[in-house]
């Protein structure tokens, strides 16, 4: 294996590129002479380069990727002596693709054209990129200039990675698409003179699978939405990312697609730890610190409880707006039941066919295979008998604030258990269960402090 | 679909004073987009719907854009491929079985020299 290097500050561009003497002094070059497998370092001092055009195209697969490091140029032997940031290349015209396998470190794209165009990463099938302590900055003001990230038209079968890594737009309308599989871990956003009304978009083309952890969207407009649209067949999670203060925005202005969902956990600019933001097809949830249940669920200091909506979309029996996994330990086996405790405005009881509890547990002892129970949900054929389903449990507990006019208009407000019907867990573990409710336009509080007998 | 009229509701307050905020906004299809944003301490509320409904509307004006971009990239990336099948370069059964789309793309770039990126 040949190592290669980049100095756009002293190489001499010499075929090879395999010593820093040598050493490219064009980007494309660089990445242009890679063979699967090998290494390459860039000379943090490098930034110098500006070109019009920029698609570096990678010999590294997912099996054999190749490996880039930026970082301060040490001689005898040619190396670096630590990994540093600062490499920089400024593309100044409407290109950007960069293609093939690799881990990146400290590396810095900055775009400048005025223009709109669409620069790309990952953007064929097949496709490993994992960039870290790398800077993608859009300084042009194209007004639908977008950076997209992983598979676009060249393909399916994309991960792309950012460890702390800076993102950087500069119009409103500019976005970063996200498809594939994308893990954003760290790094932040850096505002510039304009500010764009969105961070993300996901248009729906291909499957996204998307989780970003402990991003620093703080510096963002504090209207601005973290998705514009989110399309079908899309999974978005974000855990724990800092946002701005009194942040007017959503996690999402526009329209979500079919069978799609976004949830953010524990967003917020100050230092709270309950935060619940989901966007569903199919409704959504917060987190909710007035209509709470006496002795429910809290962070030791703040009771809190969670409010889910149905979507006014045609939500029915049997699709159903779910509450996020709520997940409770039992150490024994034998017969059990899982109670959820919800509270409702209406004037009318919703139907066990309407509001429902979705247990999944260890039934089989000698297996990890789950078995399921739909709770008090009844069957198709008991509802068809019946004509109707029956009203859900009334119960004693206290929600104090649940009082007035709720958001669903009524004053009556009710009080209901959810239990699950009685089920024999055969090992001791997780039972994960999910509350889940189809009642069109209602809104639900529901407290994830579960009871088990 | 243009927004046509933005209307809010504030949720009653939370613990610590501070309120969920529901808007919606009305487009001229007579559909509803409903969000929520908060919770927030008290704030001229109206006016962050307006500016939210203009900044809904020029998305959306950005997301025709966009989509005829895509379009045009699209047609791009067909007229590579004509031109490398007239030229020989590329042949119609292998397009057909391509079961890597990028190996050909990347075969069209290098043979033709047209840029596809972006």
């Amino acid at each position: 294996m040949t190592t290669r290097y980049y100095d756009n500050a002293g190489g001499s561009n010499t075929s090879g590129y395999d010593t820093w003497a040598k050493a490219a002094t064009s980007f494309a070059t660089f990445a242009g002479i890679f063979s699967a497998g090998e290494a390459g370092f860039l000379n943090a001092a490098s930034t110098g380069e500006s070109v019009a055009s920029l698609s570096p195209t990678f010999a590294g697969t997912p099996a054999s990727p190749n490996i880039i490091m930026g970082g301060t140029k040490a001689t005898s032997p040619d190396k670096i002596s630590a990994l540093t940031t600062g490499a920089k290349v400024t593309i100044s015209g409407t290109t950007l693709g960069v293609l093939g396998s690799f881990h990146m470190w400290g590396m810095n794209f900055t775009m400048t054209s005025n223009s709109s165009f669409g620069a790309a990463f990952a953007a064929n099938g097949a496709t490993v990129q994992y960039y870290e302590q790398c800077s993608i900055i859009m300084q042009g003001t194209g007004g639908s200039t977008t950076i997209s990230i992983g598979s676009g038209n060249g393909g399916n079968s994309t991960y792309v990675q950012f460890d702390n890594c800076t993102f950087s737009m500069n119009s409103g309308g500019q976005r970063i698409y996200l498809q594939g599989r994308v893990f954003i871990r760290g790094g932040s956003y850096a505002a510039q003179a304009n500010q764009p009304t969105a961070i993300f978009n996901y248009d729906g083309t291909r499957a996204a699978h998307v989780t970003i952890d402990g991003f620093d969207f703080s510096a963002m407009a504090s209207s601005a939405s973290l998705f514009q649209n989110f399309g079908a067949n899309g999974y978005c999670l974000i855990r724990n990312p800092k946002l701005p203060s009194s942040w007017t925005g959503s996690i999402l202005s526009g329209t979500i697609g079919a069978g799609s969902r976004i949830v953010m956990i524990n967003g917020d600019n100050g230092n709270t730890n309950y935060r619940l933001n989901v966007i569903d097809y199919a409704g959504t949830i917060r987190d909710e610190t007035s209509i709470v249940r006496t002795g429910g669920s809290s962070d030791g200091t703040t009771p809190h409880s969670y409010r889910l909506k149905v979507a006014t979309t045609t939500i029915n029996y049997p699709h159903a707006m779910a509450s996020e996994d709520m997940y409770i330990w039992i150490d024994s086996t034998g017969s059990h039941t899982i109670s959820c405790e919800v509270v409702y405005d209406a004037g009318t009881l919703f139907n066990n066919d309407e509001l429902y509890l979705d247990v999944e547990y260890m039934g089989t002892a000698s297996q990890p295979k789950l078995n399921f129970e739909y709770s008090t949900r009844c069957d198709p054929l008991t509802k068809f008998n019946a004509g109707q389903a029956a009203a859900g449990t009334s119960s004693s507990e206290s929600w104090p604030n649940a009082t007035g006019t709720g958001p669903n208009g009524s004053s009556t407000w009710n009080k209901r258990t959810i239990t699950s019907a009685a089920f024999t867990t055969t090992q001791k573990g997780w039972i994960i269960a999910r509350l889940m409710c189809n009642k069109s336009a209602q809104t639900i509080f529901y407290d994830d402090k579960l009871a088990v007998t | 679909m243009a927004i046509v009229s933005s209307v809010f509701v504030v949720a009653p307050p939370q613990v610590d004073g501070r309120c969920y905020v529901t808007e919606k906004h009305q487009r001229d299809d007579d559909s509803i987009l409903e969000i929520e944003y908060g919770p927030v301490d008290k704030i001229d509320y109206q006016t962050v719907a307006n500016e939210r409904a203009t900044q809904i509307n020029q998305d959306e004006i950005e997301a025709v854009q966009h989509e005829l971009e895509q379009q045009q990239a699209q047609e791009k990336l067909d007229a590579v491929f004509d031109q490398a099948i007239k030229d020989g370069k590329i042949s119609p059964e292998e397009i057909k079985k391509a079961v890597g789309i990028d190996v050909i793309v990347d075969k069209a770039i290098g043979e033709i020299g047209m840029e596809l990126a972006g």
